[in-house]
């Protein structure tokens, strides 16, 4: 996924198309997507695999089994078991909790600070607009992941505080394309015609704004999951994420790099986890953005 | 990469799978044939006779912060000054002896405190200037002053009262008090070997990067971040005694290079752009012990390769009865089979066999695995088991930070794992090197894991003296009767009574439990069959008779 696609503005859809309506016309326009409908239900079934853990997954992920160390993928384990004796299926289905809920709360802090900033930046305007903007711009200036290590050394090493980094090293980046948005449809009609009428600013932000955002919000958002996946695991495997025992992909990966040699499984299933989430999400995100691109659409 | 159609993208999906498992299959392949079992430590074939010219490349984990012996605290340091300067005395590869090496010969007063050497004839620095009793005092006396910022040498050096150079040929060192580790000091692998005060005086800062001795090599360059280049000193004939090559070294440069990540040094290794790497882990050795085109040196190291320590100011880890429970809860097989292969032995007192006054006794009376009576003495101190199944007193759980470094996290966890058992609540707390030393140092921690090496039983006066706190007695331990014993080590000289000494200490130690002893291993360096002859010692590895197949 190449970077610049990300940060690539979308039109905003103007529409007179009540909120209900257009909700359902998303929906059927997803599923019409094969490609989307595939990833939702991928990631569907990875959630629902991550929420029962502890039923599904055949062992406790921090029990050590002293006798079987390092043993590569057999009918007991079925993906083997690493340097310490802990069984590597039980550790990745644990590993989905970790992953997904780290993922979503900070894509979660993202999203709400940074369409907060977004909107009010385009709706204030002003020195507002420009004070906030060119401090977006100078952490935009550093890559996230930089950033986020940044936030992570002051804070100090520790799954939340990674989420957090996360979270807030994405800020810049969504707040930006946020602004670009609401900019477009601050100087429509409908929008000075509600402002001559009087109606409150609050109101304009929430019914006016806010739905005709909503596309790129959903697009965005679901990009960032990715993202924000990649930067947890990244944060895991330089230690500063996920502290031991907990089974976080990225450390997993982290301690089986050191394997590769000999123990070919412990960093190939975390890898492949990984990847395949992270391209799942993307996958969809790429759809959305094909469902919601005015030109596209049919 | 925009895809328009769908069925598109879901193909490229099924092919990035697909490929996926390749990767795996492929990879199953190789590692199945590499599962069998290991048979002796392969010696280089055809040992013909030794050819000069070549280049030796060792490969290296650490990068040194300088290269003045007296300034650095770095290993890497003086394993590389090693080659660019000599000792007084040497350590017998073979025997672990003390033999000559810049000295002819030794006497030491019957008291025990003056100790005169006899300096080798027509020994020269690289720089041309002679090296003379005198150079051996401005060595020490630089060491000695403060102003030096003297780190490790220093620590080795302690106890001098005086140097002097009553002739050109002697050396005379005054101590304080009788010292039994004094000598074995002195053969310390590059910290105190003479250094040629015109070259000090010439580069002054400078010197770090422009060190120069009287040893088998001298000095070329140092590119920051890659390498250190040395090449032979064509006038050199004065190694140490044990050597059969008693003339110059064979190879024209020896090069080390710095590659900070154990695969990549592997890596390395196999494509042939080092010839040896030294603190290859067990795990990766097992490889080039099948392979003809490598050798594997291997020795017990001196000095523990894992223990974990206890704050005793911790108000939980005051008590005996919690710090014997840990010691019961832990595995030590279990920790050697996982994280060294197995290639060690547990150890039960904070010295191992290889060190000097070890008491075998230890093994029958140090703490043995038995969760049921850690259990049981936790209970007896009052803790019962809470509902989340870890042992509380007064609402307070049981629960510790455990601070290590990186490379002690898989051992870290299975102890997290072995006192959770018990009912421990333990957090892992990974830390840069460098920052653990420091608040361990300064009793910031509950619980630490570190090894050390060390050719002396004096190391416990370094561990355990009240002297030493805010240095390495990092348990913060203030025991007048076990000072008393310390002292009385380090300056009883007759053997056997020095043992009894150390013998104390010991029981001393484990019976309070101050430590977890875990285990002392195998070190091990794997070296290209094309370097012929590298040895190596419980301290060091020797390259004197060592040359290059051309």
């Amino acid at each position: 996924m190449a970077k610049s696609e990300i940060y690539k503005p979308i039109q905003a859809r103007v529409t007179s198309k009540s909120p209900m309506k257009l909700r359902a016309d998303f929906l059927k326009r997803i599923f019409k997507d094969k490609r989307a409908v595939v990833c939702i239900l991928f990631l569907f079934i990875v959630s629902i695999v991550g929420i029962f853990a502890p039923i599904i997954a055949p062992f406790d992920p921090e029990e050590l089994f002293y006798d079987s160390i390092l043993e590569a993928p057999n009918k007991e384990h079925l993906l083997g078991t690493d340097a310490i004796g802990r069984d590597l299926l039980s550790r990745l289905i644990y590993g989905v909790r970790v992953t997904l809920t780290v993922s979503l709360l900070a894509v979660a802090i993202t999203f709400f600070l940074g369409t907060f900033i977004g909107l009010v930046c385009a709706y204030v305007g002003g020195w507002v607009d420009n004070v906030l903007m060119r401090i977006m711009d100078i952490l935009l200036a550093l890559p996230s992941i930089i950033l986020a290590l940044a936030i992570v050394a002051i804070l100090g090493p520790s799954l939340t505080n990674a989420m957090i980094a996360v979270g807030v090293a994405s800020i810049p980046g969504f707040a930006r394309l946020i602004r670009g948005a609401a900019l477009t449809i601050k100087s429509s009609m409908f929008v000075e015609a509600s402002r001559s009428i009087g109606s409150s600013h609050s109101w304009i932000l929430r019914r006016q704004f806010l739905p005709n955002v909503t596309g790129i919000l959903l697009v965005y958002t679901t990009l960032f999951i990715g993202v924000a996946i990649l930067d947890t695991a990244a944060l895991s495997f330089i230690g500063l994420g996920a502290q031991p025992p907990t089974p976080e992909w990225g450390t997993m990966l982290s301690e089986g790099r050191n394997y590769m040699q000999n123990a070919w499984w412990l960093a190939t299933f975390p890898g492949i986890a990984i990847t395949m989430v992270v391209f799942a999400v993307n996958f969809l995100g790429d759809a959305l953005r094909d469902i919601f691109d005015p030109k596209s659409s049919g | 990469m925009k895809l328009k159609s769908p069925r598109k993208s879901l193909l490229l999906f099924a092919i990035f799978i697909f490929f996926v498992f390749l990767i795996i299959g492929c990879s199953s392949d190789t590692s199945s044939t590499e599962g069998e079992e290991g048979t002796d430590t392969n010696t280089p074939e055809e040992a013909s006779t030794p050819q000069s010219g070549g280049t030796i490349t060792v490969g290296s984990l650490q990068e040194p912060d300088t290269l003045d012996v007296h300034k650095t605290a770095m290993s890497i340091a003086s394993v590389i000054t090693n080659h660019l300067g000599g000792t007084l005395l040497g350590v017998n590869p073979e025997t672990n002896e003390l033999e000559p090496y810049l000295a002819e010969d030794y006497t030491v007063s019957d008291d025990g405190k003056t100790l005169t050497f006899k300096l080798r004839q027509g020994v020269t620095f690289t720089d041309g200037t002679p090296l003379t009793a005198q150079v051996f005092k401005d060595t020490f006396d630089r060491i000695l002053n403060p102003e030096t910022g003297a780190t490790v040498a220093a620590g080795l050096v302690a106890g001098i009262k005086s140097t002097s150079a009553p002739d050109e040929q002697t050396f005379v060192i005054e101590l304080e008090a009788p010292s039994a580790p004094f000598l074995n000091s002195l053969t310390s692998q590059g910290y105190l070997q003479p250094l040629s005060m015109a070259a000090i005086e010439q580069f002054g800062e400078d010197y770090g990067r422009n060190p120069v001795g009287a040893g088998p090599y001298k000095f070329k360059e140092w590119v920051t971040g890659q390498s250190v280049t040395l090449v032979r000193n064509d006038d050199f004939n004065w190694p140490q005694s044990s050597a059969v090559n008693q003339g110059k070294a064979y190879p024209d440069q020896m090069v080390y290079k710095f590659i900070p990540d154990e695969q990549t040094m592997l890596a390395a290794l196999d494509s042939g752009s080092i010839d040896v790497a030294i603190n290859v882990a067990p795990k990766d050795v097992q490889k080039y012990r099948n392979n003809p085109d490598y050798y594997v040196l291997e020795a017990d190291r001196q000095g523990l390769g894992l223990f974990l320590e206890m704050n005793l100011e911790d108000e939980l880890l005051a008590d005996l009865n919690v710090r014997k429970a840990i010691n019961m809860a832990i595995n030590k097989d279990a920790i050697i089979q996982a994280t060294i292969n197995g290639e060690g032995t547990p150890s039960y007192g904070p010295i191992p066999s290889t060190i000097f006054g070890y008491d075998p006794n230890v093994e029958s009376y140090g703490h043995k695995l038995n969760p049921e009576e850690a259990t049981s003495l936790l209970e007896s101190s009052g803790y019962t088991k809470n509902s989340d199944g870890f042992m509380e007193k007064d609402g307070q759980e049981l629960a510790f930070e455990l601070s290590i470094m990186g490379p002690h996290n898989q051992a870290a966890q299975m102890i997290q794992a072995m006192l959770k058992d018990v009912g421990i609540n333990v957090s892992i707390q990974s830390l840069e090197a460098g920052t653990l030393m420091e608040q361990v140092a300064q009793g910031d921690y509950q619980m630490s894991l570190l090894s050390y090496s060390y050719s002396d039983p004096d190391i416990l006066s370094m561990f355990f003296h009240s002297s030493q706190i805010g240095g390495l007695n990092h348990v913060r331990l203030q025991d007048p009767e076990l000072d008393a014993l310390l002292e009385k080590g380090r300056t009883t000289v007759e053997p056997e009574e020095r043992k009894q000494v150390y013998a104390q200490v010991q029981e001393n130690v484990v019976e309070n439990a101050y430590w977890v002893p875990i285990f002392a291993e195998k070190v091990f360096v794997v070296v290209n069959s094309r370097v012929k002859d590298v040895k190596m010692n419980n301290v060091s590895v020797e390259f004197q008779d060592s040359w290059v197949q051309q």
